[in-house]
């Protein structure tokens, strides 16, 4: 053939499942940990988050009575 | 020869005199192009004394071999070559067509249920007077307050908070057909 070529390199011959199997699971397990924290940081603190500032000033006696003086209960009469 | 199972005698039958050289797929007597296997039991073609001397020359140095001869001595072994047979068949056009027309009927059970099944006249409560009245006793509910419907309504402005392409209007501001 024509000129001479570089010694290659031996390719792997043997363990190609278990090599295969090694090389997902590595994969997989970063992708889930960056996805999970992701999760973390950005769904689960955001939601604590508003729920914590939803109920800091929540006064839930002047709630009950603004619904009730709206004539929605049905247990409740409004105030007139 | 030992036993000789239904299938092999099948194959055996279409050998008719071509030469075997090796153990083939799963041990049968049988040409097939594969790519994951490409050892076919059998040469392709009927042996010929052209090709019997070419065997011959391909006992010696490869070199001297010209391209013609490599040729014949491919297409007497095998059918096609790997570029012939992994070429793209085109089934996926098949395969969407099908699948797009099966949609199709589903579109149509859909028409057809609109249609047929399903009253022309929608109930009372569709009128959209009935409607904004119920948009209203969802806001002085106060119906998820935190982070649903009624955290978007400003209690003091009586209007949204922020108006976005699928927020409704104002149902505090009446209507001309707002009746009892």
């Amino acid at each position: 053939m024509a000129g001479e070529v570089g010694k290659a390199s031996k390719p792997q011959l043997r363990g190609l499942l278990k090599s295969q199997i090694k090389r997902n699971i590595i994969v997989i397990a970063s992708i889930t940990a960056v996805i999970a924290v992701a999760q973390k940081v950005f769904i689960n603190d955001q939601r604590k988050k508003v729920y914590a500032e939803f109920y800091k000033n929540y006064d839930i006696e002047k709630a009950f009575h603004q619904i009730r003086n709206k004539g929605l209960f049905d247990s409740c009469e409004p105030d007139n | 020869m030992g036993f000789i199972s239904n299938r092999s005698k099948y194959w055996l039958e279409r050998v008719g005199n071509r030469e075997m050289v090796g153990y083939g797929l799963n041990g049968l007597p049988m040409y097939v192009d594969k790519p994951e296997f490409p050892f076919p039991a059998l040469r392709y073609k009927e042996p010929t004394a052209e090709i019997h001397s070419l065997y011959e020359k391909q006992k010696g140095n490869w070199k001297l071999l010209t391209r013609e001869e490599k040729k014949a001595l491919y297409r007497s072994n095998y059918c096609q070559t790997f570029a012939e047979f992994t070429a793209p068949t085109g089934e996926w056009m098949k395969v969407v067509g099908i699948g797009l027309i099966m949609c199709c009927f589903g579109v149509w059970l859909f028409i057809l249920q609109k249609l047929f099944v399903y009253k022309q006249e929608l109930p009372i409560s569709f009128k959209p007077s009935r409607v904004r009245a119920q948009m209203r006793r969802i806001i002085d509910l106060q119906v998820d307050p935190i982070m649903g419907l009624c955290s978007n309504w400003d209690y003091e402005k009586n209007d949204w908070k922020v108006k976005r392409w699928n927020t409704p209007p104002n149902p505090f501001i009446r209507c001309p057909d707002d009746d009892e």
